[in-house]
């Protein structure tokens, strides 16, 4: 059996279910090279011992647990975000910037969600040309252990929600360092996005169950994306068509939200994530003034608000 | 730092021309009002994220091809800035036919804004030094009026297929400006 397909065979048969750090471990026996997680914050979860000392950014990572703002801004300006957005999953950073190349690969919990990075440096012996290949299959690996993870997922969760926040609040005023976790949002959502806000308040009882709502919904379409924003459940809806119909492509969440006495409004359709903000406002207008003027349905458009009301 | 700051620049140039290049490539099969940002970033090997983070939507995107584009009217219009402009945007129309008829072609609103402004910026930097006071709003009026008819004439013609040839359109374009002209200086703004 050549080296390739028996590192190829030792990889599959890597289990998850043992933890990250065993998975990592296993890795840098069969490809050779030191290997670490961060997540989407720079912060560091696991990494492998590393004979090579000389690497700044892996001690930097190791030792004080994050990448600093000035190692971001040196990304920022080589391109790396948008290299990294701009993959699908691997992502190869060639060592004419860095002392030595290193392969980036995305890692995803279930929904698309995206936890981190992965990222194999050629420290011990330069890359083969199987390496991109062994390297997605490892991260496959690694997205797996994630998505089985109740820690991770949540984690995961977390992150977009503050995220979301920052979009909306319009707290990100860096475009460029934020690329790759734009990019993240994006994954597995359509050309077409809408934003609906679900007020969970006229539920009895209400308290405390923004988390178990979004939990209910995502089981109900789980390829939308769903955050805790002010005490609103904010849903990233998503089409291919450039329009869509309420009562057939939310059926089944409309049903819900009749069972559970919940209301939504829902923005104009939008392509581009920053305008969040102005899309968050839109369907809260929505939502409070469907509410206001035609409380006999559950989910109002913005679209179909009068600008005017009637009885001013 | 300076050095620093001026490689970003460089870089973010480098990417917005990638999907500039991009977006005329398209043109010249495909309708603008038909070309989605999917497609772009698709063609362009992009992100959604990274188009997003150097242009607003496809609208700015093309607003800065248009820029990049410029009508280069001969040096005698420095003097008088509209006269023999119909032949120069004729020749200009009929060199990239098949880029602006698939940017005219079912154009919305904020499309035709775009290429008046265009037309406009491209007068002002062939127009004398500066305007200002009365003679500014008298210029701004005429720029407005000429931009405005180039583009629904051309748009006649485009979606006509060209029924004029361009010696037959410079002198329609030429009869019409001379009653402007006159008109013009009959008026005194």
């Amino acid at each position: 059996m050549s080296d390739r397909s028996s590192r190829k065979q030792q990889l599959l048969k890597i289990k998850n279910g043992k933890g990250v750090q065993y998975i990592l471990d296993e890795a840098y026996r069969i490809l050779g090279n030191p290997i670490l997680i961060h997540d989407m914050d720079y912060k560091i979860i696991a990494f492998t011992e590393n004979p090579v000392k000389d690497d700044p950014i892996w001690n930097e990572l190791t030792t004080t647990g994050m990448i600093g703002l000035d190692r971001q801004l040196f990304y920022k300006e080589e391109g790396f975000f948008e290299l990294c957005a701009d993959a699908k999953k691997i992502t190869l950073l060639p060592s004419d910037k860095l002392q030595y190349d290193r392969i980036f690969g995305k890692l995803f919990t279930e929904n698309n969600i995206q936890v981190g990075c992965a990222c194999i440096h050629a420290f011990c012996k330069p890359f083969e040309s199987d390496m991109p290949e062994l390297f997605e299959m490892l991260c496959d690996i690694l997205d797996h252990e994630f998505g089985q993870s109740d820690f991770y997922s949540n984690y995961a969760l977390s992150y977009m929600d503050a995220l979301v926040g920052r979009l909306i609040e319009g707290g990100i005023e860096d475009k460029y360092l934020y690329t790759a976790h734009i990019e993240s949002l994006y994954a597995g959502l359509k050309p077409n996005l809408y934003l609906a806000v679900a007020d969970i308040t006229q539920c009895d009882p209400a308290y405390g169950r923004l988390e178990y709502f979004r939990e209910v919904f995502k089981r109900i379409r789980p390829a939308f994306k769903y955050a805790i924003y002010s005490n609103y459940i904010v849903i990233m809806m998503s089409f291919d068509d450039k329009t869509f119909h309420v009562h057939q492509e939310l059926r089944q969440l409309c049903q819900s939200f009749e069972q559970h006495n919940i209301y939504a409004g829902i923005s104009n359709r939008f392509e581009n994530i920053f305008e969040l903000p102005q899309r968050y406002d839109d369907a809260v207008n929505a939502l409070n003034d469907g509410l206001k003027y035609n409380s006999c349905q559950r989910i109002f458009l913005h679209g179909d608000i009068p600008a005017l009301p009637l009885d001013e | 730092m300076s050095d620093s700051y001026d490689k970003g620049e460089v870089r973010t140039k480098k990417t917005k021309g990638v999907i500039a290049t991009t977006l005329i490539a398209l043109l010249k099969h495909q309708n603008f009002a038909k070309i989605t940002v999917t497609d772009l970033c698709h063609r362009a090997k992009i992100s959604r994220a990274t188009f997003y983070t150097h242009f607003v939507d496809k609208y700015d995107l093309l607003g800065y091809c248009l820029k990049d584009i410029r009508i280069d009217f001969p040096h005698s219009l420095k003097d008088e800035p509209y006269e023999n402009i119909e032949k120069t945007v004729n020749q200009f129309v009929v060199q990239y036919k098949k880029v602006i008829k698939n940017i005219m072609e079912n154009a919305d609103s904020e499309t035709l804004g775009l290429l008046s402004e265009w037309i406009i910026c491209n007068l002002d930097r062939s127009s004398p030094a500066n305007h200002d006071g009365r003679d500014r709003t008298k210029y701004i009026v005429q720029s407005n009026f000429y931009a405005g008819g180039l583009i629904f004439y051309h748009l006649w013609q485009l979606k006509n297929n060209f029924p004029e040839n361009t010696p037959t359109m410079n002198e329609h374009l030429y009869e019409i400006m001379k009653i402007f002209h006159e008109w013009r200086s009959e008026t005194d703004f």
